[in-house]
């Protein structure tokens, strides 16, 4: 616990769409480079980021290096903690089969609750 | 004559695109590309389709698998060799973005 109350190192907010920009992506680069080195890094989702976890995303058919087939492997880089926003998930008509597995749908008060959690936030 | 519409943004981060829907004629033609994909489940999206009955819309269907989403099935899947013969067919293209 470090003096200002935090306990974790980094936070990523992704709020945009895969694909048409290339910020999901370089989100995820930022928060791999991180996890290489054993700094810890959490991911959270909100807006239209949130179809970034989708399950069934299939970047291949844009002939683009799909970047989201990585979530799922993000544990073999210590990264366990990727929160949704279940009210930005709702108000898309995602329900929590859409989602990949390993992300975890959370309420705003335990999205907020955990994105204080952490020292430095950066939003993409 | 016809207009067809390009969405390309998500209207769930970009409000521009219910304005531009109003600007609709009933002959006109809406076609859902690149993140305009995600409108397909829309409330605001629904609605127009249930209130404007002589619309058509379309989505460009490899931009909506490559987004794991599904259309509902009074949206209906064209490639982009369709998109160029409606294109040939239409007055105007209006892309918004």
């Amino acid at each position: 616990m470090s003096a200002s109350g935090t306990t974790d190192l980094l936070a990523v907010i992704n709020t945009q769409a895969p694909f048409a920009t290339s910020h999901g992506k370089d989100a995820l680069d930022l928060a791999l480079i991180f996890g290489s080195y054993e700094q810890p890094v959490s991911l959270f989702f909100i807006g239209d980021g949130v179809f970034q976890l989708i399950n069934h995303c299939d970047g291949a058919r844009l002939s683009i290096k799909d970047y989201c087939k990585t979530f799922p492997a993000l544990s073999f880089y210590d990264i366990e903690n990727l929160y949704i926003c279940e009210d930005s998930a709702k108000a898309r008509g995602l329900q929590p089969d859409n989602f990949i597995d390993d992300a975890q749908l959370v309420s705003n008060a335990v999205f907020k609750a955990q994105l204080s959690k952490h020292k430095f936030v950066l939003t993409f | 004559m016809a207009s067809i519409h390009l969405i390309r943004n998500s209207a769930y981060s970009d409000a521009n695109i219910l304005t531009a829907l109003s600007l609709l004629n009933a002959d006109d033609l809406v076609v859902f590309i690149d993140d305009g994909v995600y409108n397909v489940s829309h409330p605001g999206i629904q609605q127009l389709l249930v209130n404007n009955i002589g619309i058509q819309v379309y989505v460009i269907e490899h931009h909506i698998q490559a987004r794991g989403i599904t259309a509902p099935v009074n949206i209906e899947k064209i490639t982009m060799a369709n998109l160029v013969a409606l294109t040939d067919q239409s007055t105007q293209v209006i892309t918004w973005q």
